[in-house]
């Protein structure tokens, strides 16, 4: 087993308040899970006089696996934003590069240690999803490939972070430049996005396209929105061009990442 | 403690200099064999960590080339973590873990088989006397029990080459001296091993051989020679002075003059410096057949604290005047 991941796990098992994370990502979910299903069974009971399950379980379903993507978008930077700024402000770094392991071994460690903590947290939603699924709703085919989009996106946003660590001595500094690019990427490139097809109302399709293409497709969420979109047209393969590249683009960002990770422990330990 | 397939370490013309401009070494070169304790000596700021580091591969030096066993650690600094270990200062070293894990993490980034590392904590630990402390948090450690740990993950890696900075630091009078024994023993099972330190005293007694470093450069003790062994500390450097109490030291003093040499005086004892022990002995004898009453008579030891102090004086006063010198030019 990867050293730095076995560190990486008894750091994180004897973290005395992670009952806290964990009670925080649950109640997050019941409180959704809840207004979901008031809204739903309201709905039916205003509009459509009978109520549909199928209709419940998918509105639980996404509600379930929104919520999940929108807590991993959260929480996986934090616990890995400062994994390696924190090993040179606690000046341990020194006595890691002075060991066998590799840059490469170091920083995979740290990543991996991060990803089981976005799975344990994946995990904690498995219970959500069953429930969901019992008034029935999407095929399951489609729930896994959902859940392992979020998983994708929580390892990609682990190794965006981790690289962005590497790039600075202080934590605090990691912390803060991992939010903002997370807000650019995640929030102000679609409303840039949007506010560019606003302004261009008339204009042709191919630049709508390039639009989406520069400020939407890559974003974390848009594969889960494309796969909820596609659930009443799945044969259609309207989105699959625009999935293939968001999901290309993560696995470009997250590699580039990893890299940026793997040189910043080549560098000088002063 | 096992032997240990000897290695040395050779730096040499070493310079290096920080993104802030600062010339932490210029031109150093040095040589650790097997087998020898090696005090490294010098001021705040003077360039031992730095030093250290470079040999260590954790830092690249503009100029010269760092070696062990043949190998060039300046292009393959990653391969020079199975030859040299390093206990850095600032420790640094995880908080959050118990004792025991903390050398179990070190040992497994070692390469340590799995079913060995076990067996070569409790080496480690039986060594530094650790076994009392190994299931509490490293957080929760005195600063020197820190240290020792962090010497417990040196002596983990069971490497040829020691590199201790500031290993004494923080920790009390008993621990001082286990520390002393153990790398002493260290170095008798073939491994090579440099101390920087300030506290001098215990240096002295540890190191086999020393340099004082001043500036990123090392000092010259005698005529371009920067090195001095511990047995030119105890028997002097050209010429061992040696110390009298008598009951009169006024003949003692027109004594030893009338026989040629210069004694100073100092709270009721005589110092002199004779070329050998038998103008030494000679000395003594033609006090006693003065009748006077010879309380002590003994070798003078050099103390490191002074000569360190005196040598860094004239070091820097030199820079001074080598600086004023070269402004009026």
């Amino acid at each position: 087993m990867n050293p730095l991941y076995w560190i990486e796990l008894r750091v994180r098992a004897r973290e005395k308040r992670l009952w806290l994370i964990a009670l925080f990502f649950v109640f997050t979910l019941v409180i959704i899970s809840s207004i979901v299903l008031i809204s739903v069974l309201n709905l039916f009971s205003r509009c459509i006089k009978s109520i549909e399950p199928s209709g419940i379980g998918e509105g639980l379903t996404w509600a379930t696996l929104f919520c999940q993507a929108g807590l991993l978008v959260i929480l996986a930077p934090l616990a890995t934003a400062g994994r390696i700024s924190q090993e040179r402000e606690q000046r341990t770094l020194a006595a890691l590069i002075n060991s066998p392991a590799s840059a490469a071994r170091i920083a995979l460690g740290k990543l991996w240690g991060a990803w089981t903590f976005v799975i344990w947290l994946g995990v904690l939603a498995l219970p959500f999803l069953f429930t969901a699924t019992l008034w029935g709703g999407p095929s399951w085919q489609l729930i896994l490939a959902c859940l392992g989009l979020n998983l994708l996106a929580g390892l990609v946003l682990s190794a965006l972070s981790l690289g962005i660590s590497g790039l600075f001595g202080r934590s605090l500094t990691a912390y803060l430049v991992t939010g903002s690019f997370l807000f650019g990427w995640i929030a102000v490139l679609p409303m840039l996005g949007s506010l560019a097809m606003a302004f261009n109302h008339g204009s042709n399709k191919t630049f709508q396209e390039l639009v989406m293409y520069l400020t939407m497709y890559h974003n974390p969420f848009f594969p889960l929105m494309a796969l909820a979109g596609s659930f009443t047209e799945w044969d259609s393969g309207k989105f699959f061009i625009p999935l293939a590249f968001g999901i290309g683009v993560w696995v470009l960002l997250g590699a580039f990442s990893l890299l940026a990770a793997v040189r910043s422990l080549k560098r000088e330990v002063y | 403690m096992t032997s240990i397939e000897p290695a040395s370490l050779c730096l040499s013309d070493i310079s290096k200099t920080y993104p802030n401009g600062i010339e932490a070494l210029r031109g150093v070169s040095l040589e650790l064999r097997p087998g020898e304790v090696f005090g490294l000596v010098g001021p705040n700021g003077a360039g031992k960590t730095t030093l250290l580091k470079v040999a260590a591969g954790l830092l690249y030096p503009e100029t010269g080339m760092v070696s062990c066993s043949g190998l060039d650690i300046t292009r393959q600094p990653k391969k020079a973590a199975r030859l040299i270990g390093l206990m850095p200062d600032p420790l640094g070293v995880y908080t959050d873990v118990s004792a025991r894990e903390y050398l179990e993490f070190f040992a497994r980034l070692q390469d340590i088989p799995i079913h060995q590392i076990s067996g070569k904590i409790d080496c480690a630990v039986e060594i530094l006397g650790l076994s009392p402390w190994l299931d509490d948090e490293v957080e929760t450690l005195s600063a020197g029990w820190q240290r020792r740990l962090a010497l417990g993950r040196v002596l983990l890696a069971d490497t040829p080459v020691l590199l201790l900075d500031e290993p004494a630091a923080g920790l009390d009078v008993y621990a001082r001296s286990e520390l002393l024994n153990t790398v002493r023993r260290l170095a008798e099972t073939g491994r090579a091993v440099a101390v920087s330190s300030h506290i001098l005293p215990e240096l002295q007694q540890l190191a086999d051989r020393f340099a004082i470093i001043n500036q990123g450069r090392w000092v010259d003790i005698t005529a371009g020679e920067p090195f001095f062994t511990r047995a030119e500390l105890d028997h002097g450097f050209t010429m061992a002075e040696w110390c009298l109490r008598c009951s009169r030291p006024d003949i003692a003093g027109a004594v030893l003059a009338r026989l040629g040499f210069s004694a100073k005086s100092g709270t009721g004892t005589l110092i002199f410096a004779a070329a050998d022990d038998a103008a030494a002995a000679r000395a003594l004898k033609a006090v006693m057949d003065e009748g006077v009453d010879v309380y002590e008579f003994y070798r003078r030891q050099v103390e490191l604290n002074e000569l360190v102090l005196q040598i860094l004086r004239d070091d820097n006063q030199s820079s001074c005047a080598a600086n004023k010198h070269g402004d009026r030019k």
